[in-house]
């Protein structure tokens, strides 16, 4: 059960502060003079399905407590990091000057949030895969 | 038993490290934030020395002539790449190739973008004369051997974006002919431009409204390369000499002072994270030191009966060395990966708070830089348990049984 929440609530909070830090906390680039919005502000748009997906996911680790339930959770929050990584750098993108805010800033905390979820995820998942497999329960 | 030393004698350390958890991650932790101020520090530091080194390979000029009042903003320019836009009359141009010493001199026109279709802040212009220009033009000559035409620009290497795309300013459209290597300097996030299309760019920039009359034939600065049988302070001293230093409306820069100001300030940053590294590290061993000591005297009685049971003093002198080992080996890596972690993305971020040239190291530096960082902190450990090691080696098995003694 601890363990559950522990891993849960990290999932919630790496979801969360993937999509509301771009808006709040570590802000993306406002729009350009002439009023449109450049590439960013879409990744950030993104960024917001994607996080409160691992959010859910992570919803989904605390009220589960199958293990194989579990582990399946795990690999679903690693392949979101990954997309919550691809989507600026490769997907979608941002700005064309490392000096903006969306690259200075906002890029490099989805990418240090991203890069800590899948490892976590990962982790999860070979923690639970090898307890389904003591349990007998191979997952 | 399963017949294998070795394994039983790593599950035995991992056991032991398992069993009293908080003590193993409050050792990772230290051992961790040690290989983080190592590997972090170094990175940084590392990255400084390869800024100021672009800096002074790019800077290629041995005096820059700029309007005075304005020699700290061609600083930010040239350091950080600051947008910023300032005019002299172009006349300087041949009073400055006059004076005795100079060898060559070539005009430089900046502008500072309103917006561009790729960002929401200004990006800095440089039109550069290619007939006498010698500080763009080595570094773009092997990748534009050609000519730069009127609708096309030469962008640094922090600007997104790759040989043949489009960028727009002040609503023209410009075709990317060359890209610039990253140099860690402010020339990264510049644009270049010819000379003409830079005059073109200055009356767009007036036309839509910009802040700033731009006179017409203005230059924003002057580039100037001093004779081999001279030296750049003495050409300086003459310049402000004949030109009435102060009432004279330009001011001389010596090239040469910001990149020694720039080492001057990496000198005290370097010395103070070498500092705080070594003093870590002693910190690191001696604590570490210290706690196996006291885990040693807790498992007095444990091994005595590893003793008893037939186990050599040298087999439980490697389960110390072992024991030690992981929790130097998790907590090297731990440390190493969260410094790449948050270090690399955030490489735009630190450039512009330490306000010096920045360029991260290349592929191989970042190994050697990841392989001695690891090494380094991964010797705490087995440093730290010698002290335990020797007194393993002294004890009795007997006595230790009977008295709690090794």
């Amino acid at each position: 059960m601890k363990n559950r929440i522990i891993t849960g609530c990290g999932a919630i909070l790496a979801g969360l502060l993937i999509a509301l830090g771009p808006q709040y906390l570590f802000k993306l680039c406002g729009p350009a003079q002439d009023g449109h919005w450049m590439a960013c502000h879409w990744t950030g748009r993104a960024e917001i399905g994607v996080g409160c997906l691992i959010a859910a996911l992570g919803v989904g680790l605390i009220l589960f407590p199958a293990v194989r339930t579990r582990l399946g959770l795990s690999v679903a929050i690693l392949l979101a990091g990954i997309l919550a990584l691809l989507l600026p750098s490769i997907l979608i993108g941002g700005c064309a000057m490392e000096t903006m805010a969306c690259r200075r800033v906002s890029f490099p905390a989805i990418t240090v949030i991203g890069t800590l979820t899948i490892v976590g995820a990962a982790l999860n998942a070979f923690l639970l895969f090898r307890r389904g497999e003591r349990e007998g329960t191979r997952a | 038993m399963n017949g294998n030393p070795r394994l039983v004698f790593s599950d035995i350390a991992v056991c032991n490290l398992k069993r009293k958890p908080f003590r193993a991650g409050g050792l990772i932790f230290l051992v961790a934030l040690l290989s983080f101020v190592l590997f972090g520090g170094s990175l940084i530091a590392f990255s400084l020395f390869n800024g100021t080194d672009g800096l002074s390979k790019r800077l290629g000029a041995d005096i820059l002539i700029v309007p005075q009042g304005y020699d700290q903003k061609v600083e930010g320019i040239l350091l950080r790449g600051e947008p910023s836009a300032f005019y002299m009359d172009a006349e300087w141009l041949g009073r400055i190739a006059d004076v005795e010493g100079v060898r060559a001199v070539s005009p430089q026109l900046l502008i500072a973008s309103l917006n561009a279709d790729c960002c929401s802040m200004p990006i800095q212009l440089i039109g550069f004369d290619r007939e006498t220009d010698f500080v763009v033009e080595p570094w773009i000559r092997t990748a534009l051997p050609g000519a730069l035409s009127d609708g096309e620009i030469v962008v640094g290497g922090a600007i997104t974006g790759k040989v043949g795309d489009r960028l727009k300013f002040f609503e023209r459209e410009y075709r990317i002919a060359a890209k610039m290597d990253n140099t860690g300097t402010g020339f990264d996030a510049s644009v270049f431009m010819n000379m003409d299309a830079a005059r073109r760019a200055a009356d767009d920039f007036v036309a839509m409204g910009g802040s700033l009359t731009i006179p017409a034939d203005a230059v924003s600065s002057l580039i100037v390369m001093v004779d081999k049988d001279y030296t750049a302070d003495g050409v300086s001293r003459r310049m402000n000499e004949d030109f009435d230093y102060g009432n004279s409306g330009i001011v001389v820069v010596s090239a040469k002072k910001i990149v020694n100001n720039v080492s001057g300030n990496l000198r005290v940053l370097v010395t103070f994270v070498a500092l705080l590294a070594a003093l870590l590290w002693v910190l690191s061993v001696a604590v570490l030191a210290i706690v196996f000591s006291v885990m040693l005297n807790e498992r007095k009685r444990e091994f005595g009966i590893l003793r008893a049971l037939g186990i050599t003093r040298k087999r439980l002198v490697k389960l110390v060395f072992l024991e030690s080992g992981i929790v130097s080996l998790v907590g090297s890596v731990a440390g190493v990966f969260l410094a790449a972690l948050l270090i690399l993305p955030f490489r735009s971020y630190i450039h512009e708070a330490v306000r010096m040239p920045y360029m991260q190291p290349s592929i191989g530096q970042f190994i050697l830089l990841v392989a001695a960082s690891l090494l380094l902190s991964f010797a705490v450990g087995p440093l730290a348990s010698l002290l335990s090691s020797r007194r393993i080696r002294r004890g009795d098995a007997y006595a230790v049984i009977r008295e709690g003694e090794l």
